[in-house]
């Protein structure tokens, strides 16, 4: 998880120079992307921080902007032809590595007795 | 000396009607039944007798009004793949039938006991269910059904019967199997108007109803053991209760208390609104690659399991118990008659007790008698009582302990038999595996020693045959003598210890979403439809694009109001999460495939160089 929280944060970073860079160039059609990066970067940040400390509300922020980020990467590869496979991929892993069932319980966002963790036997002695 | 109290019971001198008397159940009703249990006779008197020929005409035998107990019984020639039925309610003109709507608002409106139906079954499941649901809804365009107008009618001519003199009965038989005496209560209603009158999933003229309450003998007096309800969706074991499980069973005094279902008229133990579903018949092939992929999901993926198939429509029976009760010392008692195998109507009627609407599935047809199913064939309820609830493995408890000790004497028997014959087996295969030994190292006893070898390896298989028969007896007599010793002391088993699926209401603390989510649960559907057409209107060449967003927007909005946001957010996370690894895939196959063998060979370096090491 704590990879995870180390992206966010860099991608609040990246967020925060990309708009600072974008509003200050004066370049009319970078404007509205620097601006987006601008509002997007606080939310990056708090959820970085929310999921160094396992924090619900992180991990619905973090999925909820991965299905934004995802769906519109999708859309813009399928329909469009002008995708950003860079946020694609790193919602990718964002969302394989937080969605299974071990890590939506350390973030108490699951409850073990509401699941079911047991797997099957891989002992031969139990196949006989 | 303190005498332990006597058992519940009635002495077993009680003649049949005594018995179905002492032990009749009493029925609650929901609020807004328009249909109790009536007597066949009246309700044959009022229908007309009909013959469906297989080559889809309907034929009148007997007209309305000429129809009487006797002639209904006479015996009819007819063709295979015809079917017998009565007509309640003859087929109705549409000035008829603003009639009978009309007048069944005006009986509801004086009626004493009135229906809210409450939280709405649509707000209960998610999209794909009220996406299954419309389905289903449609089949009934395609599918045989009765009209809604004939339930109108039914009631009206049911609630007009009633003032001609009301009555409540129950047809009530008495059987005798397996050492257990078996009290059978028929319960005939007129209609089953749950679909029409309780958005439930079917209407049918005539429905009837089933309690079983199994006594045993014990110091010259009959006592009751088991009660066994018939209801939606479940079988066996799992529809009887033992008569002091008080957790499910409500008694009042020697009655057991049914709570039947608005319109379905099923049987429940507790009152509450059970919710009933209705699957989807789902291709084979379909359904295996639904279970794969679950297995992909829950087990490649990690994610928790769905207990449920979203292909199914909710539907809810409600049976609250808030309506009339029916029963001795309730606001209205019972009527008995007695039935048996000598009663004509049970034995020699075998079609259907109303409409025949030719529905493939059945659920909109008539049923047949107590006595037969609607193919005419036996109905096991009736010659097997006890099979119905499973009871037919299980002896009277008195005999329980005798039984169960001769099976004890005998599984010590085999045991002692099995020690002799291990024994003895075993000597001979070590012996024969000497001699197997032996001839080893001599090519010329080839012959003998794959002879001997094949002999060995059988009487091998035999003995770890008779050592594993010992030792699953070990386990049967060690639960069996611990069952010994329990009822020796008096101790019975958990009275639910039989119980796979037990039917319970659904608690209404899961029910209390808010007033937006069942306005979202009513529109959401036909907004989604409209959005796919205003999108195809207004941005044609958007429309794929347009068509996924409005999806994943419907889907998580409606997350939020049925509080299943996080379960939502990830479902669709992760879906959204392997498209994208597809094109990910495609688009960057080579630098994959490339860093993936790279990354073999550095690992495969590595390990090669701890050998080294180590």
């Amino acid at each position: 998880m704590t990879f995870v929280a180390v992206l966010a944060v860099g991608y609040a970073v990246y967020s925060l120079v990309y708009g600072i860079l974008a509003v200050q160039s004066g370049d009319e059609d970078r404007l509205a992307d620097g601006i987006l990066h601008l509002v997007l970067a606080p939310g990056a940040l708090t959820a970085g921080v929310g999921a160094f400390w396992l924090r619900p509300w992180a991990w619905a922020l973090f999925m909820t902007w991965a299905v934004i980020g995802l769906t519109n990467q999708i859309l813009r590869s399928l329909f469009f032809e002008d995708p950003d496979y860079l946020d694609m991929a790193i919602n990718t892993f964002a969302v394989l590595a937080l969605s299974p069932l071990e890590v939506q319980i350390a973030f108490g966002v699951r409850h073990t007795e509401n699941v079911q963790l047991s797997r099957a036997t891989r002992n031969p002695l139990d196949r006989h | 000396m303190s005498s332990s109290p006597a058992p519940p019971g009635i002495p077993s001198t009680a003649t049949d009607p005594e018995l179905l008397r002492a032990f009749e159940p009493v029925v609650r009703f929901t609020s807004g039944e328009q249909f109790f249990p009536m007597d066949v006779e009246r309700y044959v008197r009022s229908c007309s007798l009909w013959l469906y020929h297989p080559d889809d005409h309907d034929e009148q035998v007997i007209p309305e009004g000429a129809l009487t107990m006797e002639n209904l019984t006479e015996p009819r020639w007819a063709s295979f793949g015809s079917v017998l039925y009565l007509r309640f309610i003859r087929p109705l003109s549409i000035e008829e039938s603003a009639r009978a709507l009309a007048s069944l608002q005006r009986l509801k409106r004086n009626q004493k006991y009135g229906f809210r139906t409450g939280l709405g079954r649509l707000a209960r499941g998610g999209l794909v269910p009220r996406l299954v649901d419309a389905l289903f809804s449609a089949t009934l365009l395609l599918r045989g059904r009765v009209p809604k107008a004939t339930a109108a009618a039914a009631a009206v001519d049911y609630a007009a019967m009633q003032e001609g003199g009301e009555k409540y009965v129950y047809h009530g038989r008495v059987v005798r199997q397996g050492g257990w005496t078996i009290c059978q209560y028929w319960f005939f209603f007129a209609y089953n108007n749950w679909r029409s009158g309780f958005h439930g999933v079917n209407d049918h003229e005539s429905d009837w109803e089933l309690v079983n309450i199994y006594l045993y003998e014990q110091d010259r007096r009959l006592v009751p053991e088991w009660v066994a309800y018939a209801s939606h969706d479940f079988h066996g074991a799992d529809l009887r209760r033992r008569w002091d499980d008080r957790s499910d069973l409500a008694l009042e005094g020697l009655h057991p208390v049914v709570h039947a279902g608005a319109g379905s008229h099923a049987s429940y133990f507790t009152p509450g609104e059970y919710q009933a579903e209705v699957p989807l018949p789902i291709p084979e092939r379909i359904r295996q690659a639904m279970e794969a992929l679950a297995r992909f999901w829950s087990r490649t993926l990690g994610q928790a399991g769905d207990r449920q198939s979203p292909f199914r429509a909710p539907f809810i029976d409600f049976a609250r118990g808030d309506g009339l009760s029916v029963g001795p010392g309730q606001e209205q008692e019972w009527t008995p008659d007695s039935i048996d195998e000598k009663t004509p109507w049970v034995t020699a009627y075998r079609g259907l007790w109303g409409l025949y609407a030719q529905d493939p599935i059945s659920g909109e047809n008539a049923p047949a008698g107590p006595m037969y199913n609607r193919d005419g064939s036996p109905r096991p309820s009736w010659f097997d009582p006890l099979g119905f609830a499973e009871l037919d493995k299980l002896p009277p408890p008195p005999l329980e302990l005798e039984l169960l000790e001769t099976e004890c004497a005998t599984l010590v028997a085999r045991q002692e038999e099995l020690d002799c014959l291990i024994a003895r087996e075993a000597e001979t295969l070590q012996q024969l595996g000497i001699r197997l030994e032996s001839m080893e190292g001599n090519p010329h006893l080839a012959a003998q020693h794959e002879k001997l070898g094949k002999q060995v390896a059988e009487l091998a298989a035999r003995v770890k045959a008779l050592r594993r028969e010992h030792s699953e007896n070990e386990g049967v007599l060690d639960g069996m003598t611990r069952r010994l010793e329990r009822l020796r002391a008096g101790r019975r088993d958990d009275p639910r210890s039989h119980i796979r699926h037990a039917a319970e209401p659904v608690p209404p603390a899961h029910m209390r979403f808010s007033r937006a989510a069942e306005i979202w649960a009513a529109a959401s559907l036909s907004l989604l439809l409209i959005g796919l057409v205003a999108l195809i209107e207004f941005a044609p060449e958007d429309a794929w694009a347009g068509v996924v967003i409005l999806l994943i927007a419907l889907v998580l909005g409606e997350s939020i109001l049925r509080a299943t946001f996080v379960r939502t957010v990830n479902r669709v996370a992760v879906i959204l999460a392997l498209v994208a690894t597809v094109i990910l895939l495609v688009h960057f196959w080579k630098p994959v495939l490339f860093g993936a063998l790279i990354a073999l060979a550095a690992f495969l370096i590595l390990q090669r160089v701890r050998e080294f090491r180590a």
